[in-house]
């Protein structure tokens, strides 16, 4: 497979090789760490999203641990009254927060 | 100056962190980064100049938890869908005094809001709640949060925020 791969991208040393794969790598792996999604796209617009195990371990969405927290009675009963409430309008703070 | 926000690394340099809070500041020198690698307890995002990349000018840290539906008030559960309420707690939010004002602390939880959200999108989430400081409620409730009632009369004021506002406010922000 390396032997291919080197003579499509027209590498004749394996340092060279393994220089470009590590660029490669370590920009995907920063891309995921941010949250970044990493697709490729066709000229006819289909695209098609890069999903390697190792590389979702430190994308944000999936790495966020989980906690205990403790709570009163009254608290958990006014989190049941606001969760089972109609949401609130965004207010022009939070718009502004998404926009950014 | 050109901030980015991004997952706390080993390498930034945190002692020289000054929000005002020693708390919050020995949180972050001291237990974040294990935290995050070591004990898996909470992930901290990290403001930084990019101009000097190392620099921690403010911080997040954000963490999944979620409350058992038998623990709610029996008058409530049958309103509740038949499963634990996941929610996302901003556990902490700070910036260094040096670099206030400029709205760093607004750009952090912005970024929070989005990690969020596709959090939610994910692995599904109802609501962000945040333990606030009492002279800071009325920063969060700029953003929609509410405060709950029933918590210790001194100490944190409990705050939460219906994920669903927070998409409302995104589709929003790009129909803008």
């Amino acid at each position: 497979m390396v032997r291919g791969l080197k003579q499509e991208l027209q590498l004749n040393s394996n340092t060279d090789f393994l220089s470009d794969a590590l660029a490669l790598f370590r920009w995907a792996v920063g891309e995921r760490k941010r949250g970044h999604r990493i697709f490729s796209e066709a000229e006819t617009g289909e695209r098609k999203e890069l999903v390697l195990p190792r590389l979702e371990r430190v994308a944000p969405e999936l790495a966020l641990p989980r906690v205990e927290i403790s709570w009163t009675p009254r608290e958990l009963e006014s989190l049941a009254d606001l969760a089972l409430r109609e949401p609130a309008p965004p207010t022009e703070t939070l718009l502004r927060a998404m926009r950014g | 100056m050109a901030v980015l926000i991004r997952r706390l690394e080993e390498p930034d340099q945190v002692e020289l962190f000054d929000c005002g809070d020693e708390p919050l500041n020995n949180y972050l020198r001291r237990h974040a980064w294990a935290n995050q690698q070591k004990s898996s307890i909470g992930v901290t995002y990290v403001a930084i100049d990019e101009g000097a990349p190392r620099t921690v000018l403010g911080y997040f840290t954000l963490a999944t938890a979620s409350v058992p539906r038998d623990a709610f008030p029996k008058k409530y559960v049958r309103g509740l869908p038949p499963y634990d309420l996941p929610l996302i707690l901003l556990a902490r939010l700070a910036v260094d005094r040096r670099f206030s004002g400029k709205g760093l602390g607004h750009a952090l939880i912005s970024e929070a809001f989005k990690i969020a959200l596709r959090v939610a999108d994910d692995v599904g989430c109802r609501g962000i709640i945040a333990d606030v400081y009492r002279d800071r409620i009325d920063w969060y409730a700029r953003y929609g949060f509410v405060a709950l009632e029933g918590g210790a009369p001194s100490g944190p004021q409990r705050m939460f925020l219906d994920i669903r506002t927070v998409r409302v406010a995104l589709k929003g922000s790009q129909q803008a």
